[in-house]
């Protein structure tokens, strides 16, 4: 049986082909066929890969729309293509104009909000301060704006992710 | 020796005190906040008590709390470890006053050393060199006008700081007044004091430090340098032992001053005195550290000492056991720190769970660590999770151990800075021992990019672990022998035993 899926790593998208049978899996990546086994350890989610006889060990978790695979000491974060662009880090990229929004990079206690809602900004200045691991984290503004709303207060603890500020 | 001990403290240096104790055959307790209960430094431990809530100001630097379990317990011994109280001469007090060991300096020598301004003076009366700086911040004003006279960059240091921390480089006179509320305030919520002063900011200089140990009776010993000049954010990120720079006349130098350092201070016990060294081999007295420190292993293995349980012998009022003409050095070893920090994304805290979790071992490796599977890396404590040390019979040696060692180390569900060191150690400039303070900055450039093998084979493993999740009716079609779907869902399941095995495991919980 074969199966043509398309796999999403870092933003680029490969075609994959994958015939499955009793005598092995063959993968067509791009142009090139690979004859691949994955074998479970026992231990969950941990694979003895053999690509074409190179062998490798994989750390492979699943998650909502892709997987997660260790090799090496490297993460390759795949996605299977139900639900890209869903994941938002560092706030995302500042877009020139309209409003963006300051999201925690990591999980802290807020220890010091320099701005009021109201300011304005310029790119590159520190707008909140972030405690985390007994250091002082400075979150500063992508670009410069005015501040629309400021969704946390000193002593308040977030998670990463979590919105912080809006500048418009 | 003594009867029972206690370990103040949490993480690898927990366990790794308790290794001794284990050694020396005493028995040990362990004190633990709420988020630390299935910690692996409690379940090393022979005892274990809850000493409080997960922020240290409850727990880890509650001196109340740990000197209550000490009693309870019955112990005559505590080791701080680094860290949290290791350098509080009240608790130092303290311990004694309830008639219990301090593995440590006297109180007397930790204020005088930990206070970094008297130390300071301390040093120049005894003919050391120090940093040029000033004494204690008191008035803004008067700190900006010291700045100018200095020079910028200065360095803006907390008075009680040490190990890096409550530190600040700033380049003008605008940057010094924000430095000096957050440094402050810094130095408050690590220290218990917002005292400050400033230091000239030297440049380029290495990071050298000297480990001493000194007992009860007058005889003090030095064990040779560590150099640590491979730094992030003035956190230690690389040390080696010994230092590639010093040779025998500088180390003779260096060796008179931490000894005359720790005999004007009337030290006791292990210390560390830092210094800078400029290009023109001209050193500068830092600060003194008055406890083991983070990275004493790699003097360990290069002088076949164990640090920690000869602290346990002179704290116990014995002699060293060891004179300075017996000491050996052998070859070279190196340390680098694992912390969770994601060195793709400029090194921001990770915080989480470590799903899994393999340390690398092999010829002359060592890793002191506390990770397991399901080990939660918490905001709350600093973000170390492993030390890594390779010993080789040089220095080429031990790099080549060492960036065979952190390829061998495998841990999901949080970033590390892995990556960091080895795209440090895989640098000419590092390999020739061409190191100085802003190395990182300098040379610092990004991780390596993974091989482009290694992207293909994620690739392959996704699309088969995808395919094997595809819904088993889908695959019905290939069933041969005509059996029932419910009979081939099975199977199939079994065949994708991997993530099926994680889903099953965490609904049996």
């Amino acid at each position: 049986m074969a199966l043509k899926l398309t796999l999403d790593l870092d933003g680029v998208s490969h075609e994959v082909e994958v015939e499955t049978s009793s005598g092995g899996n063959r993968i067509r990546l791009g142009d090139r066929w690979y004859s691949v086994e994955l074998e479970a350890t026992g231990r969950p989610n941990l694979y003895s890969l053999l690509v074409d006889g190179r062998s490798y060990e994989v750390y492979a978790e699943g998650r909502p729309g892709g997987w997660d695979v260790l090799i090496g000491v490297d993460v390759f974060s795949v996605d299977t293509g139900r639900s890209r662009g869903a994941r938002e880090r560092n706030g995302g990229i500042a877009p020139p104009t309209g409003v963006w929004l300051l999201r925690s990079p990591l999980a802290g206690i807020v220890s010091d909000v320099r701005v009021q809602p109201g300011d304005a900004v310029g790119q590159g200045q520190v707008l909140l301060v972030v405690e985390s691991m007994k250091m002082n984290n400075e979150l500063s503004a992508a670009r410069a704006g005015r501040v629309a709303a400021v969704h946390v207060g000193a002593g308040d603890r977030v998670e990463r992710g979590a919105a912080l500020i809006q500048v418009e | 020796m003594f009867k029972k001990l206690l370990v103040a403290n949490r993480g690898e240096i927990a366990i790794r005190v308790m290794r001794a104790c284990r050694e020396l055959g005493v028995p040990n307790v362990a004190v633990y906040s709420d988020v630390d209960r299935r910690s692996m430094h409690v379940r090393y431990a022979d005892e274990a008590y809850r000493i409080g809530p997960p922020p240290a100001a409850q727990s880890y630097l509650n001196i109340q709390a740990i000197l209550d379990v000490a009693a309870r317990a019955g112990v005559d011994a505590i080791h701080p470890g680094y860290g949290f109280l290791a350098e509080n001469a009240a608790f130092a007090e303290a311990c004694g006053a309830a008639g219990i060991t301090f593995v440590g300096p006297s109180p007397q020598a930790m204020r005088s050393l930990g206070d970094k301004i008297e130390a300071r003076r301390l040093m120049r009366h005894a003919g050391i060199p120090t940093v040029p700086g000033t004494d204690e911040i008191t008035d803004p004003q008067a700190a900006i006008a010291a700045a100018r006279e200095i020079g910028y960059p200065v360095l803006v240091k907390a008075a009680a700081g040490g190990g890096g921390r409550g530190i600040r480089r700033v380049e003008s006179e605008a940057e010094l007044r924000d430095a000096l509320a957050v440094a402050s305030g810094e130095a408050l919520s690590a220290f218990g004091n917002g005292g400050i002063y400033l230091e000239k900011y030297l440049a380029p200089v290495r990071h050298i430090e000297v480990q001493i140990i000194a007992d009860r009776h007058g005889n003090v010993v030095s064990l040779g340098e560590r150099e640590c000049s491979i730094q992030r954010r003035h956190q230690k990120m690389i040390e080696e032992c010994p230092s590639p720079i010093v040779n025998e006349r500088l180390r003779d130098r260096l060796t008179w001053a931490a000894i005359t350092a720790a005999r004007v201070a009337g030290y006791e016990n292990v210390g560390t005195a830092e210094f800078l060294l400029d290009s023109d081999h001209n050193f500068y007295f830092l600060e003194m550290n008055t406890r083991l420190q983070v990275e004493h292993s790699v003097t360990e293995i290069v002088a076949g000492v164990d640090l920690v349980a000869e602290q346990l012998v002179v704290a116990a009022g014995r002699r060293l056991s060891y004179t300075q003409e017996s000491l050996p050095r052998r070859g070279w070893a190196i340390e680098c720190r694992i912390v969770a920090e994601d060195a793709r994304h400029n090194f921001v805290p990770s915080v989480g769970a470590v799903s899994f979790a393999r340390e690398p071992a092999g010829p002359g490796v060592r890793v002191e660590s506390a990770l397991y599977d399901g080990f939660e890396v918490s905001m709350f404590y600093d973000s170390l999770v492993a030390k890594v040390t390779a010993w080789g019979r040089d220095r080429d040696e031990a790099i080549r151990r060492m960036r065979r060692a952190l390829s061998e180390f495998k841990i999901a569900g949080i970033e590390t800075n892995i990556p960091f060191h080895q795209r440090v150690l895989a640098g000419d400039e590092f390999q020739r021992g061409d190191l100085h303070t802003g190395f990182v900055q300098e040379h610092f450039d990004g991780v390596v990019e993974p091989p482009p093998g290694d992207r293909a084979a994620a690739l392959l493993a996704a699309a088969l672990l995808t395919v094997r999740r595809t819904p088993v009716m889908r695959r019905q079609e290939v069933t041969p022998d005509g059996s029932s779907w419910k009979g081939r869902a099975r199977s199939a399941q079994a065949r994708a035993a991997g993530w099926r095995t994680g889903g099953w495991r965490s609904s049996s919980r």
